[in-house]
């Protein structure tokens, strides 16, 4: 068995790091789709369009 | 062409820095669109009528610029977000640049089709249920240039193949003075 450098307790804290970082990105992403999912049942549509549109085009055209 | 200040890994090409930028974009937006809303409530004493007579005037205000009929002098930052954002790590650096870029108001705005979404919302138009959806809206198309380059990683930076055009702008504009007409003329 290799002598522990401490190289493994870095690589634990990593994958802990990682782990929280996906949590925290689906949780993310679960809200922002609820968000989205609960806006267009609720007939949202056109103001989707009117955002979507109005980013788009600036976004399209660089504007940073 | 105008080129975030990019360190490191590129803020292109990858998804879960993709994902990082449109939440951010959109939580910023719905930080920004519930402050207009909360805002509009001072003026909720106004007639609906008369409100939705200053909402027709920015549609066809921003519909003349568009057009090239009047050029109006938009309140906007005019500076670019610091480079600073991006010396944090990959993802948290782009999710600050799509908080702060979201949020409308600390970069350029060189169309006045934010203005009119900010107007509806403040002019209570809009109903407050419809702000997250407007946020994820916002979100989707501030990360649109971006869903055009994923795999793209290697190259970085907002330009290279993609050409981006001045025209978008005013077409952004028009389609977002009809989508406000819409939700006028529903209700």
């Amino acid at each position: 068995m290799p002598p522990d450098d401490g190289t493994a307790h870095v690589d634990e804290e990593a994958r802990a790091g990682r782990r929280a970082r996906r949590v925290v990105l689906g949780a993310g992403i679960g809200l922002w789709g609820a968000a989205a999912a609960l806006g267009l049942a609720q007939g949202a549509v056109v103001p989707l369009l009117l955002s979507f549109s109005c980013a788009g085009g600036l976004s399209v055209s660089g504007a940073v | 062409m105008l080129r975030p200040p990019v360190r490191g890994a590129p803020i292109l090409g990858r998804v879960p820095g993709l994902v990082a930028f449109t939440a951010g974009v959109s939580v910023g937006g719905l930080v920004t669109l519930t402050a207009a809303h909360v805002g509009g409530g001072l003026v909720s004493w106004v007639p609906s009528g008369v409100r939705e007579g200053f909402a027709v005037a920015a549609l066809l205000l921003a519909a003349a610029h568009a057009a090239g009929l009047v050029r109006l002098r938009l309140p906007q930052r005019h500076g670019m977000i610091p480079i600073e954002r991006f010396d944090r790590r990959p993802s948290s650096g782009q999710w600050l640049f799509g908080l702060e870029l979201g949020s409308g108001l600390r970069t350029y705005l060189p169309a006045p089709a934010p203005h009119v979404v900010a107007s509806l919302v403040l002019l209570h138009v809009v109903p407050a249920s419809a702000l997250p959806v407007l946020a994820v809206g916002w979100g989707l198309g501030r990360a649109l240039p971006l869903v055009a380059r994923l795999g793209d990683g290697g190259r970085g930076g907002w330009g290279g193949r993609t050409e981006l055009s001045a025209r978008a702008a005013v077409v952004g504009t028009w389609a977002t003075v009809v989508s406000g007409a819409l939700i006028l003329a529903v209700g």
